[in-house]
């Protein structure tokens, strides 16, 4: 695989990310502390001590309550849109089942999804995928840097963004041929969750709406023939927040 | 002849090259039974029109690219069209639109291989017949010229020397190249496809099938069974061809072939063999680079063919064509 131009932006995302994480410390001399703090934040019994400093007391509990993960599963609908430089767009819709899954009032956050193909779009032309292949899957994954932001004592938004993959493999049935396509960006991504006062394994219930975009550039199994593309996720989701943070 | 496909890891068996149809049915050619060939040739050019009985009116048109013995590309369109012997016009009416360009100098990857669209366009010449009963057409230039009927053309081959072997190879080959060109994704990373073997009809008759094995190695097996795509050439037999992740590597097996000139000139049987000992057809990056092909008839004569070279006799010259 060679290099390509349009790869730049992923790189540079994650170097200004990775530069992002070390800016969050707050001197030299305390930085080791604050990593190793980092990491036990994303254990479940860990104490929260990974905040980053801030005017506003550690232990306010606007704050304190958006610290901590939060692990969640999520169902929706999920839309690859791209044109080809052979003059062709195409639209595949999905029906989605993935984890999301995020750590600390500002840190990171990962959304891998699986992807059932339902219907496709080829120019003017609709598709009922299932009648054309007999195996069709798919997945997309969204990953990089994330901000909470309170919403009321209940609620809270997370936004994010960074590197994005999607993927769909369909295998035509006899005599058809087979369709695959993998467009890769840059993705946005926004949960708001609401604090159902339940609990699920001792810890906070949430629910969530979810939604997503992301601008693809490249497609490294189909050499220049993506011209561009978007991606576009919608659904809800049910998941677990660390203790201490209701 | 092009190479097979080429294939990085069994991670692409996905695919590659460009965007697939959705839902792309492999096979939509049609048989035209009892219509009659047309042959129009330049030095480095080679065009067949098959025109359909008025029942069907069919039409199907290949051309294919000789620069090389072993062509360098192909475009050819099906579908109906209107017009008989005696109008002054003849219309065709697209369906579908093949096209295999020239690809040596794009990476592998990059490859769009043989692809088929689905058309309406409607292409209208003007009809004429010559003083030896040539059909004559006038207007788009990618299909216009003087074309004369095949099984006449044919009647120009013989079976004695050399040169004849080579003719008979030049003439086998138009078949081979006229199949590839309907094998959607040929001569890219799309062959992957046919990890699940797929079959497509002669327009003529008969059938060619491909199927794709392999990890690293892949080997390409494209089978010919009683295949024509023009009335009185027919082939039969399979060539292989073995490539590693660098689309490099060799062809074998051996194809027959049967040409049927208008009668009362003799029939021409032979083989032509891709992979004879220590002169194979030698691939790189997916096209043919060396290696000789090895042409025997049924009459004794035989002569060895590079791929890479310009074809000796050309196809018009074998023919006894005129120059357009």
């Amino acid at each position: 695989m060679t290099y390509s131009p349009m790869m730049a932006p992923v790189v540079l995302l994650t170097l200004a990310l990775a530069a992002a994480g070390e800016v969050a410390a707050p001197s030299a001399p305390e930085q080791a502390p604050q990593a190793e703090a980092g990491v036990e934040e994303s254990q479940p019994e860990a104490p929260e001590r990974a905040e980053p400093p801030s005017p506003v007391p550690a232990s306010h509990p606007d704050r304190a309550a958006l610290r901590g993960y939060r692990q969640e599963l999520g169902t929706g609908l999920h839309t690859t849109t791209f044109w080809s430089k052979s003059h062709h767009h195409y639209a595949i819709h999905s029906l989605s089942l993935g984890y999301q899954g995020s750590w600390g009032r500002r840190g990171y956050f990962l959304h891998a999804t699986a992807l059932l193909p339902l219907q496709g779009r080829e120019d003017d032309r609709v598709v009922n995928l299932g009648a054309y292949y007999a195996q069709r899957w798919g997945g997309d994954v969204l990953t990089g840097y994330e901000a909470r932001f309170g919403l009321g004592r209940r609620a809270e938004l997370e936004v994010g963004g960074g590197p994005h993959v999607a993927f769909v493999v369909m295998k035509g049935i006899s005599g058809y041929r087979d369709f695959n396509a993998s467009p890769m960006g840059l993705g946005l991504d926004a949960v708001a969750r609401w604090r159902t006062g339940g609990s699920l394994f001792r810890r906070p219930l949430d629910l969530g709406l979810l939604g997503s975009a992301a601008w693809d550039f490249w497609d490294p199994f189909h050499g220049k023939d993506l011209k561009r593309g978007f991606t576009f996720r919608l659904g809800v989701s049910v998941g677990i927040a660390s203790r201490g943070t209701s | 002849m092009r190479a097979g496909p080429p294939l990085l890891l069994a991670l692409l068996s996905a695919g590659c090259g460009t965007y697939a149809e959705l839902g792309q049915k492999l096979d939509v050619g049609f048989t035209i039974a009892g219509g009659e060939a047309w042959i129009s040739a330049s030095p480095s050019e080679a065009r067949i029109l098959l025109l359909g009985p008025p029942d069907t009116a069919q039409f199907a048109f290949t051309s294919m690219e000789l620069p090389i013995a072993a062509g360098t590309a192909v475009w050819a369109t099906q579908g109906t069209f209107t017009g008989g012997p005696a109008d002054p016009t003849l219309t065709l009416h697209e369906r579908y639109l093949y096209q295999m360009p020239d690809e040596r100098g794009r990476p592998l990857l990059e490859r769009y291989g043989a692809t088929r669209s689905d058309v309406s366009a409607n292409l209208a010449f003007d009809r004429q017949t010559g003083p030896e009963g040539q059909l004559v057409l006038s207007g788009d230039a990618s299909i216009a010229g003087t074309y004369v009927p095949l099984s006449a053309a044919l009647g120009h081959l013989g079976s004695a020397s050399p040169s004849d072997a080579a003719c008979a190879f030049n003439i086998a080959n138009l078949a081979v190249l006229s199949s590839q060109v309907r094998i959607i994704g040929f001569g890219s990373a799309a062959m992957t496809q046919y990890r699940r073997p797929a079959t497509f009809r002669g327009t003529v008759q008969g059938q060619v099938g491909v199927s794709v094995g392999g990890g690293t190695t892949v080997t390409t097996d494209v089978s010919y069974h009683q295949f024509s795509d023009f009335g009185g050439v027919v082939i039969d037999g399979t060539q292989t061809t073995r490539v590693n992740a660098g689309g490099n590597g060799h062809m074998s097996g051996i194809v027959t072939l049967t040409l049927s000139p208008a009668a009362p000139a003799p029939e021409i049987q032979g083989s032509v063999d891709y992979g004879s000992d220590g002169d194979a057809v030698q691939i790189s990056s997916g096209s043919a680079s060396g290696g000789n092909y090895v042409i025997t008839l049924a009459g004794g004569a035989t002569t060895t063919e590079s791929p890479v070279a310009a074809p000796s006799p050309t196809v018009m010259d074998c023919l006894g064509l005129a120059p357009p």
